[in-house]
């Protein structure tokens, strides 16, 4: 065989055009590829790298690439095992792109595609929610109708959970929890999604809501975990009452009391308990306390402390299914809630939201606005966004942003103590992100505006007024 | 139904005369010294002149007191040492609470609490474990079987840290400054290593026979002991309430098997060699059995641990040998002169006295009722003039002619009998105070 290609495009035997890639190619960068160009994925790559291969899926993943979007991807057998959380989102392993098993895979999914009426759009996925939407709508294509619930490692909840496939990097489900919610209600509000079964009730980190912990029995006056565990042996004749050790004696049983010799467990002699001596403190007690450490957020607790969170799982309703189907959801569901990129209807509207929501009282806003001068032709926008604004966003989930011309606004949801130090970081990071762009691309340049503060005295709309002064 | 009336009346008429006449002329003084000799020579000097002995030193000696003791406390908040608060039982969690928080009103307040739970079948694990999460307690141990008051009591004493032990029953309340007052002996005497709290009684009006045991408690307990330890022959720190140096306690091995092992951890204490006093001002309130079935029990238990204990275990102390103390040897002798042998004697005497005088029975029954009465209203003024609360116990007062009944006779026949069962059938080691483990053990050594 000669040298492989990075790419290429075979038919099948039902005249689907299935396209091979071979290296790690960005499909939706390759010029010479166009959506119509092929109707399904074969992924060839086979790198010793784990993250290679992986790459290889995220660069044709049929949630996050344009050309490549809702297209069955199907996987070469010697990666079977090696895909680790990327597996969710292929539709299956084949040794060939011309198997039997394949082409039977695709023909079943465009069925059922077009049995839905499925809308493929074109809308470009920019925000967070446009990329929940993507991602039920795809579970949907896939008649997945009710998502798995398997215990699964490294997911928050340690569940698999309804929209958590997404996610690729542990911190980026994780900072979604709270969209995630948001969207979730909204779905049940709109009678998207029913409940079907209760699974279990987990426990997670009051400070990163994960399940990620590690259990100690611990001192409970020191803390410290370096406990030996001692039988107490009751000497019947004269009341001595110690630990075992206390006994020992060239191999006997002897009581340190009275000196005689303990033979018979249950006629001189017995152990009524157990005794935990903490070898760094030396305190006795009868039962350790349990601490519980975070393994992320690094911090310890007690079980108490840990919040309770139920484990439910939902499936689609017939309502949902023809939503998503037909792309409705997307004037049906509010996208104010979510955090990252969105229109600055919505993130005008999180702020009122904000100002009206009066359960939050110790928590303010902080907003930067920058202006953004960016030489990238418009028609190009649509996928990368603004690449600053895009890396900043991933780093700092919990920002919210929208753009206003070539106005840059960055949201920040912090507590009142903490707005010195919050709006430092923010100004610095966002700045930084922009200066190491910049370097890329000489032509863009940036400039910081204003930094605002709104907490709840405020009136929202002369806020929004001051953010909206002297724009262009 | 008439003449009874009439012989009732007749008779009434009759007693009425006697009394009268045993003043005038009936019964001489002489006559009446040998007749209650045993009132007189017996009880008299050790039960009431005693008392009016301690009670004419108590109040002759505040000012001196108050010196050794202001002393005293300012050495005890100097070296501030821990204190082990250290409370054996059995199903004993709902007194706990109350207990702890009685003991954070103490002045004293570096103190550790240690609760030892002997075997319980309610909910006291639980209680215990919830309030020692709470911080209320610092160490709780648990024997998941029973082992007794003694294994209980040592196992929280091996894991004691603080120089001094505090021994405490669960259901005890104490002052809010009692911990600070059983303390200062130790500060005022170093060979003292052992003191014991005084207790009273917080249920008196619940029942008659409650009542009755607040009066013995003030008459046995407060004056009774101040004039023991005085005498330095005070032999027992109450297991309610008593101060032990921890060390001291560790040499001699903690308690042994009871019952009555306050009484015998008092003896090993001053077979050591050291001194034992009492705080007659540190005070401790417990309940007592508010039925004469539940009393008569206890009564019988304890009574019990004197022959098992002075009379058998601790018989060497009465021998003459190297270790002879005399204060010891007399510290027992007068326990078991007063409380084991004269307790027989009265029994033949009350016998005799009965036989002797049928025909003026109620006569003789009569003037010794008014002279214990006198005496006991002469012994009362003394146990006012020492208590600290004797406003809030002078109502006690009222009960003094029927003391006579209790003390004189429901007591002493209690003591009879539950010193013959020990003595000729060894009925301790059959209780089930203590399990049963244990007591075969006890009974097979001998101890």
């Amino acid at each position: 065989m000669s040298t492989k290609t990075r790419y290429e495009i075979v038919v099948n035997n039902n005249r689907r055009r299935i396209l091979v890639i071979n290296e790690v190619i960005d499909v939706d960068h390759e010029d010479d590829l166009v959506f119509e160009d092929f109707d399904a994925i074969f992924i060839n790559v086979k790198s010793g790298l784990q993250e290679h291969n992986m790459l290889a899926i995220r660069m044709a993943s049929p949630l996050l690439s344009e050309k490549c979007r809702f297209k069955p991807c199907y996987i070469s057998q010697r990666l079977q095992g090696w895909m680790w959380r990327a597996e969710v989102i292929t539709d299956g392993f084949a040794r060939s792109p011309l198997d039997v098993k394949v082409a039977e895979g695709i023909e079943d999914i465009y069925a059922n595609m077009r049995r839905l009426n499925f809308l493929l759009g074109t809308d470009p996925v920019i925000t967070h929610a446009e990329e929940l939407f993507r991602l039920c709508r795809y579970a949907i294509s896939r008649g997945l109708y009710t998502f798995s619930s398997s215990p699964t490692p490294g997911l928050s909840t340690g569940y698999m959970q309804l929209y958590y496939y997404t996610m690729w990097y542990e911190n980026q489900e994780l900072l979604q929890s709270e969209e995630r919610n948001y969207f979730h209600e909204q779905l049940l509000k709109l009678g998207y999604v029913r409940k079907t079964r209760y699974l279990d009730k987990v426990h997670l980190c009051p400070h990163c809501n994960k399940t990620h912990m590690l259990f100690f029995e611990c001192c409970p006056k020191c803390n410290s975990s370096n406990l030996r565990q001692e039988s107490i042996i009751h000497h019947f004749r004269c009341a001595n009452i110690s630990p075992e050790s206390s006994y020992e004696h060239d191999g006997e049983l002897k009581c340190p009391k009275c000196q005689r010799t303990l033979h018979h467990i249950g006629v001189d002699y017995d152990k009524p308990s157990t005794v935990y001596t903490c070898n760094e403190c030396g305190n006795s007690f009868m039962y350790p306390e349990m601490r519980v450490t975070c393994t992320s957020s690094r911090r310890s607790f007690t079980p108490e402390e840990l919040k309770p969170y139920d484990v439910e799982e939902y499936e689609f309703t017939n309502e949902g299914i023809k939503a998503f189907a037909s792309n409705e959801v997307v004037r049906t569901i509010s996208q104010v809630g979510f955090y990252g990129f969105s229109s600055m209807r919505d993130f005008e509207e999180y702020i009122k939201d904000f100002a009206a929501n009066t359960e939050i009282y110790d928590e303010a806003l902080i907003v930067i606005r920058f202006f953004v001068h960016d030489p990238i032709p418009d028609d190009e926008f649509y996928y990368d966004s603004v690449p600053p604004i895009v890396k900043a966003l991933k780093r700092f989930f919990n920002y919210k942003s929208a753009m206003w011309g070539n106005n840059y606004y960055f949201l920040h949801r912090v507590k009142e103590g903490q707005i010195a130090y919050e709006q430092n970081r923010m100004e610095y990071e966002i700045k930084a992100e922009m200066t190491d762009y910049q370097e890329q691309s000489p032509d863009f340049d940036f400039m910081l505006i204003s930094t605002n503060i709104f907490n709840h005295d405020q009136d929202p709309d002369q806020f929004i007024q001051v953010l909206e002064e002297d724009r262009h | 139904m008439q003449l009874s009336f009439i012989n009732f009346l007749d008779y009434a008429f009759t007693v009425i005369d006697g009394i009268h006449s045993c003043f005038t002329a009936n019964l001489r003084w002489s006559e009446a010294l040998n007749l209650f000799w045993f009132l007189f020579f017996i009880e008299f000097p050790r039960y009431y002149l005693l008392d009016i002995v301690v009670a004419f030193k108590h109040n002759m000696g505040h000012a001196k007191r108050n010196k050794r003791q202001a002393l005293a406390r300012r050495q005890l908040y100097i070296e501030k040492p821990l204190v082990t608060i250290l409370v054996p039982g059995k199903n004993e969690g709902k007194q706990i609470y109350k207990l702890v928080k009685s003991l954070s009103e103490q002045t004293y307040q570096n103190y550790e609490i240690i609760i030892v739970d002997d075997g319980s079948d309610d909910g006291t694990q639980f209680i215990c474990q919830d309030l020692q999460k709470a911080g209320y307690i610092h160490k709780f141990f648990r024997n998941v079987e029973r082992g007794g008051k003694a294994s209980a009591a040592n196992y929280g004493a091996y894991h004691a840290t603080g120089k001094y032990i505090v021994h405490l029953d669960a259901d005890s309340s104490l002052d809010r400054d009692a911990i600070e007052k059983v303390l200062l002996p130790f500060y005022t005497d170093p060979n003292v290593k052992a003191v014991g709290g005084c207790v009273k009684v917080r249920n008196g009006g619940e029942s008659f026979c409650a009542a009755m045991q607040q009066l013995e408690y003030l008459k046995t307990i407060q004056i009774g002991r101040m004039g023991s330890a005085m005498l330095g022959i005070y032999h027992i720190v109450s297991g309610a309430f008593g101060a032990f140096d921890r060390e001291v306690l560790e040499q001699v091995g903690y308690w042994d098997i009871g019952p009555g092992l306050d009484g015998d951890i008092t003896q090993k204490i001053r077979k050591a060699g050291y001194r034992i006093a009492f705080a007659h001002d540190a005070i401790c309130l417990t309940a007592v059995p508010v039925t004469w079935a539940a009393l008569f029990n206890q009564r019988r238990r304890w009574s019990k641990s004197l022959v098992r204990f002075r009379v058998r275990k601790h018989k060497d102390i009465l021998r003459p040998d190297k270790n002879f103390n005399f204060l010891n040897w007399l510290s027992n002798m007068e326990n078991i002169m007063y409380d084991f042998y004269l307790n027989y004697v009265w029994f033949f005497y009350l016998i005799g006295l009965i036989f002797a005088n049928t025909d003026r029975l109620i006569e003789v029954i009569m003037i010794a009722l008014v002279v214990r009465w006198s005496l006991s209203i002469v012994a009362f003024v003394c146990i006012l003039s020492v208590s600290e609360r004797w406003k809030e116990e002078k109502w006690l007062g009222g009960y003094l002619l029927l003391n006579t009944f209790y003390t004189g006779y429901f007591i002493r026949l209690t003591r009879l009998v539950a010193h013959t069962e020990e003595l000729f059938f060894r009925t301790s080691y059959k209780d089930s105070w203590n399990p049963e483990k244990t007591s075969t053990i006890a009974q097979l050594e001998g101890i």
